[in-house]
């Protein structure tokens, strides 16, 4: 089986913490079935700066789960969607709100650069709202779920 | 898939505490009329959370100010913590949280040295673009900084604010074979470390001597990272316990960040003083290769900053294999902690210079008060004398651009902290 690296990016608190959410999940999972999901190497990390690199670089395939703002006003249950995102479409202006300006995007982008990256590359983004509202906890469980089952769908569709 | 929403990766907003950072310059007749850094930072928050508190919440709690030196305020926190209860580690333990400290060195270090600083001497924007033409030298960055965090895991579990340690030691000893490989990767880190000091001091590094006085934990028979009198070049050396009558913080209207004066004089921490006050404390291999760059330390340039935390590395990936090798039995303690109400400090050396805490506990053992002077403030004042003496050294008449770009140089030069603060420095200059 390959080995697949997936990593949950986000602070272990709030609303950021849907990839650390769905790491914990995929861990049960795994511990459940070791023979069929014994190949998910499985990490939450609170920084994505230049220190992910090293780590990314040791594997041929590599599923990130982070959150994603949606901007607007209001929201439905439907909002809450996992989405592949692009490397693309990742801001890497420095971001005042990372370790010293490296965002997830600027990481990827120089681990782009220096051939770093894994051959294979899925980033599956957790659309969560900017700001939170009362009741909307509700949703992430769900949320979460879709994105444990496409994890697992993408790593099996690999074997 | 595609949207046309707006999208961006979010990341934790504990991270903030790093900063953002403003200079306001204003220059008439062509002579610095103001000068002011703005820096926002929020952790002092921090010690209000930690009253009613005990131990081991500070412990866990403190490590959450930074991300980039969760080790630092944790050791800092631990040695108050032990102080007050009465508990002596074992020496296994005390050599290993000081290799936990050398993990954080290096990862901070590193990624300084590489991705934010040498952009700038280098004459890039960003690390990217200085990838395009020095790969090997980014490359050696990443690897290095695996290192760090590999050390650090290895002791905290993790490697962004580590769990690992409680009052009187780890909770848990770390398995041989992972000791093993982290040995090994220390080995194969060591001629990259070497080789990194000549490189920083191979940098177009400006000649820019300053006067300023250093201020540094000291041992006499080591080179010190979490024990220590403090010394500075100006002729003082106290115990931590007497920190309050030498340092003194302050609020300026323009910045939410505390200033602290020595005798209400600007003052340097961080790699360079402690290189300026140690240099003889370091091993003969470390000061050797030291000594082949050419450059003298005690140094007057600021600049030269980026190879004191070189040499730091160097020492630091040393150091730690000297001690994982020393075939010390890891055998620890673990107290009871008895409550006495009780004051209690710590200190150690953050990457970026010197963290000091204090903390009142109770008579049922928690925090009644806590105050943590980190090095962000210490600097505050010394960046802002620099920056002065700089910007008049360059010309005040040079383009506003020019005036900005040397600014973010001098203020990076410092601390990564800052650094983060600074790659959004806006410039607003008044003629």
């Amino acid at each position: 089986m390959t080995e697949i690296l997936v990593l949950g990016i986000g602070s272990p608190f709030g609303t950021d913490n849907v990839g650390w959410m769905v790491i914990d999940k995929l861990e049960k999972i795994k511990n459940a079935h070791p023979e069929r999901y014994g190949n998910l190497s499985l990490h939450s990390l609170s920084r994505s700066d230049t220190g992910i690199l090293e780590l990314l670089s040791d594997y041929q395939y590599c599923i990130i789960i982070d959150a994603v703002i949606l901007n607007g006003d209001s929201f439905s249950a439907q909002d809450f969607r996992v989405r592949e995102v692009g490397l693309e479409e990742i801001d890497t202006c420095p971001d005042k709100f990372s370790s010293h300006g490296f965002g997830l995007g600027a990481t990827l982008q120089l681990g782009k650069a220096m051939n770093m990256l894994p051959g294979k590359l899925e980033i599956l983004g957790l659309e969560i709202p900017a700001i939170w509202e009362n009741g909307m906890d509700l949703y992430l469980e769900p949320l979460t779920n879709i994105a444990v089952d496409a994890v697992l769908e993408n790593s099996t569709n690999d074997q | 898939m595609s949207s046309t929403k707006k999208i961006r990766i979010d990341v934790p907003a504990l991270t903030r505490v790093e900063g953002e950072g403003a200079l306001h310059l204003s220059i008439d007749n062509g002579k610095i009329e103001t000068l002011q850094l703005e820096i926002f930072e929020p952790p002092r928050y921090f010690e209000k959370f930690l009253e009613g508190r005990p131990p081991q919440e500070v412990i866990d709690a403190v490590a959450r100010i930074c991300g980039i030196c969760p080790v630092a305020y944790q050791i800092s926190a631990a040695q108050a913590i032990e102080q007050a209860f009465d508990i002596k580690l074992t020496p296994w333990s005390e050599a290993m949280r000081r290799v936990f400290y050398c993990g954080e060195w290096i990862q901070s270090h590193a990624l300084h040295i590489h991705m934010l600083a040498a952009p700038d001497f280098l004459g890039f924007d960003t690390v990217l673009q200085m990838s395009e033409k020095y790969p090997d030298i980014v490359r050696r960055g990443i690897q290095l900084q695996g290192v760090g965090n590999a050390l650090i895991s290895l002791f905290g579990a993790r490697s962004v604010h580590p769990v690992g340690i409680r009052p009187g030691g780890f909770f848990k000893t770390p398995e041989n074979d992972a000791v093993e490989a982290m040995i090994a990767r220390l080995e194969e880190a060591l001629p990259l470390a070497k080789a990194l000091v000549q490189w920083s001091a191979s940098l177009p590094l400006p000649d820019d001597a300053q006067d300023f006085t250093s201020a540094a934990l000291h041992e006499p028979d080591r080179y010190a990272i979490n024990h220590g009198k403090i010394l500075t070049s100006s002729g003082l050396s106290f115990e931590i316990s007497d920190y309050e009558q030498h340092f003194s913080e302050h609020h300026e209207p323009h910045s939410t960040a505390l200033y602290s004066l020595l005798h209400n004089e600007p003052y340097l921490v961080g790699p360079l003083a402690r290189i300026n006050l140690n240099f003889e404390q370091l091993p003969a291999d470390i000061q050797e290769t030291a000594r082949t760059t050419g450059i003298q330390f005690p140094s007057r340039n600021m600049f030269h900053s980026i190879v004191a935390r070189a040499i730091e590395i160097h020492y630091a990936i040393f150091e730690a294999h000297q001690l994982l090798t020393a075939g010390m039995d890891a055998e620890q303690t673990d107290p009871k902690l008895e409550p006495d109400a009780t004051t209690a400090f710590g200190c150690s050396e953050a990457p970026r210079g010197t963290l000091w805490h204090k903390y009142e506990f109770t008579a049922e053992g928690v925090v009644r008060s806590a105050k943590i002077v980190p090095p962000t403030s210490q600097n505050q004042s010394r960046i802002e004398e620099d920056l002065h003496n700089a910007l008049t050294a360059i010309g005040l008449d040079q383009s506003a651009d020019t005036l900005r770009r040397h600014s973010e140089m001098v203020i990076r030069n410092y601390d990564p902290c800052i650094s983060c603060a600074t790659h959004f420095l806006k410039l607003k200059i008044k003629r």
